[in-house]
């Protein structure tokens, strides 16, 4: 097995915006290592975000390559795309982006309901995912009766059902209080080092980021500094 | 504490439902008003529908009635289902009889029942007479397509007089069972059978003996008897045996028999298919009106709901939904929108029919609204329909959507 999960050289990615362009990535140069724990740092506008985009596949770069789980996933169509988002790529994002009509176990279900899985294997494999995070009490909760840090906990069971082989979580902690935060970044440390999961996490905060062994900085569409901290 | 235990009644409830039927529930009023809409729709549908279905079987009948038959009448009679007039020799029957390809004739005198009175809808109460002897061979050599049965009774005894066979349309309008007596134009008539209901003709025929029919015609048109009426008929009916041409023998009849004109299939069954189509039009025009208002506003209600979810649709394609799941499952929510329009219209629609026929039974003696299991399932399927293909447009629009961009909508 590749012991990189990702492996990106020459990310270029412009956008046009209010009539002008805008070099969101500027020739990024990226490989991390399989269990690992990345944090992502930089201004508003530094390109973390557009980074993290590229990398899951929801977006593409205008050039360069972004081999994910062994895919050069740059070269694949939508419907494949659509398929290594599903199987490879677990997403983590600011403002929870719970289904509000499903219930946490419902919302957990979601990407398995995509993959085709049977209702009952996947009904089990939710509730083990749910009860990964300390929400078996919740599950048949709506989004709207859980709180900011219960709801972010059931974004990252959602995000660990397939088990894939990465998480991306976009200021996980941003909408929470500093104590939910905290939780929310143990538990997803935990989850790291338990079951090898590998996460990169984008984030302004600077107490978060000490959670994870590496920290990247970014500024204008470029990687200015690679730290290990571990 | 109750309002508590509603709220979690309406919760399970809620949870208990598909994601697209949720999705629909999220904006109540909007959609209710958007169900409401299709509901008026289809309500119309259903209850012209029912108007339709009744002449549509009325008119089938008739046509399966007529499609083995030629009619003899008098020289610019007219079709013997519009009130032909003109009277032609009983004794012209037998001759006819021998024609190759007849299986069997029946004399016939047509009057109305009530000559100025209310007529029920699509087809007005009519007097028969017939000769009950030629009914019952030919019942046995070429039995009527349009099945009659007995509810009570049966046909009088060859030689009676002053006796009737009601259907159940004019029995009810006359309030008359078996054994009962009813008078027509001061003659009495003693009821010895009454039909079962058959959705055609024979529900609203007052059959009596050939002769009987004949005094009535006297009555009501008293110099017809210096033309010494003694065995004239309005029309004679030839039922052709299978296989052979009636369009063609009734081409051949006037050739033999010049002082009468004749009618094949065809041209019998002509005017009952002009009025069925233009029922059938009026259908379509009721269809294509609930089609317009209710698609446009299911476009409406999905145009709003695919924007005000697009960060959702945005989170689906980024856990894995393709664009084909996005699609469906937008469909799926329109077409349910158009379910519960189709569902509640046909509830109203039913009820609304139950109402006008309890009207038309007071007014007319008969129901004119008919709502059939085609009708019914029709209506709640076209109205489904409707509401996907109404959605077709948002949903490719939401299957569109591309999730960077979608996950960045406010």
């Amino acid at each position: 097995m590749n012991p990189h999960v990702v492996v990106a050289r020459g990310l270029r990615k412009t956008y046009r915006m209010g009539g002008g362009i805008v070099q969101a990535l500027n020739g990024v140069d990226l490989m991390v290592e399989r269990g690992s724990m990345v944090a992502i740092m930089g201004r508003s506008g530094s390109g973390k975000t557009t980074l993290l985009n590229i990398l899951g596949g929801l977006d593409q770069p205008d050039e360069g390559q972004v081999v994910l789980d062994g895919v050069d996933i740059t070269r694949l169509n939508g419907r494949a795309l659509t398929r290594v988002r599903r199987e490879k790529v677990g997403f983590v994002f600011q403002e929870f982006n719970l289904i509000p009509t499903l219930t946490a176990l419902e919302n957990v279900e979601l990407p398995m309901r995509y993959a085709r899985i049977p209702p009952g294997q996947r009904r089990q494999r939710a509730l083990e995912a749910l009860a990964k995070v300390g929400l078996s009490h919740r599950v048949h909760h709506r989004p709207s009766q859980l709180s900011g840090g219960e709801q972010q906990r059931v974004a990252i069971a959602r995000a660990l059902v397939m088990q894939p082989a990465l998480v991306l979580a976009d200021e996980p902690t941003g909408e929470l209080d500093s104590n939910t935060a905290a939780q929310v970044i143990e538990l997803m440390e935990t989850l790291n080092r338990e079951l090898g999961q590998t996460f990169i996490i984008v984030t302004h905060d600077a107490g978060v980021a000490r959670h994870c062994g590496r920290i990247l900085k970014m500024e204008d569409g470029r990687i200015i500094s690679d730290e290990r901290t571990a | 504490m109750r309002l508590m235990k509603k709220a979690r009644r309406g919760e399970w409830f809620t949870l208990s439902l598909p994601e697209p039927m949720r999705n629909v529930l999220r904006h109540r009023l909007r959609t209710g008003l958007t169900v409401l809409g299709i509901a008026i729709g289809i309500f119309a549908l259903v209850v012209l529908g029912a108007l339709a279905e009744k002449v549509n079987i009325l008119v089938t009948g008739g046509e399966k009635y007529l499609s083995d038959r030629v009619a003899v009448m008098a020289k610019g009679a007219g079709h013997p289902f519009f009130g032909a007039q003109g009277l032609i020799p009983g004794s012209l029957a037998d001759e006819l009889a021998r024609l190759p390809g007849v299986a069997c004739v029946e004399k016939n005198i047509g009057i109305l029942l009530d000559p100025e009175g209310r007529a029920g809808f699509g087809m007005p109460r009519i007097i028969v007479g017939i000769d009950v002897n030629e009914r019952l061979r030919c019942d046995q050599v070429a039995p009527d397509p349009v099945e009659i049965e007995f509810a009570g009774g049966g046909w009088w005894r060859p030689g009676q007089r002053q006796v009737a066979v009601l259907g159940v349309d004019v029995a009810n309008y006359l309030s008359v069972r078996t054994g009962d007596e009813v008078e027509v134009d001061g003659i009495p008539f003693r009821v010895v059978g009454t039909l079962n209901r058959t959705l055609t003709g024979p529900d609203n025929t007052f059959y009596v003996p050939l002769e009987d029919a004949r005094d009535i015609l006297l009555k009501r048109q008293p110099w017809l008897a210096v033309a010494n009426v003694g065995d004239q008929v309005q029309n004679i009916w030839l039922i052709v045996k299978k296989g052979t041409d009636g369009d063609l023998l009734a081409r051949q009849i006037p050739e033999r028999f010049p002082n009468v004109e004749a009618m094949g299939p065809s041209e019998l069954r002509g005017p009952l298919q002009t009025s069925n189509r233009i029922f059938q039009f009026t259908i379509l025009g009721v269809a294509m009106v609930a089609l317009i208002v209710g698609g446009l506003s299911i476009i409406n209600t999905m145009v709003m709901a695919v924007a005000e979810r697009v960060r959702e649709i945005g989170v689906k394609k980024a856990v894995g939904a393709a664009d084909s799941d996005i699609l469906w499952e937008y469909l799926t929510e329109a077409a349910f929108i158009g379910l519960m329009g189709g569902l509640i219209g046909l509830g109203l629609g039913v009820v609304g029919v139950r109402i006008l026929n309890h009207f038309a039974q007071e007014a007319a003696g008969a129901p004119i609204f008919l709502v059939t299991m085609r009708l019914a399932v029709g209506s709640v399927a076209f109205a489904a329909g409707l509401g996907a293909a109404a959605g077709i447009l948002p949903a490719m629009r939401a299957a569109r959507l591309r999730p960077v961009e979608a996950l960045q909508a406010e």
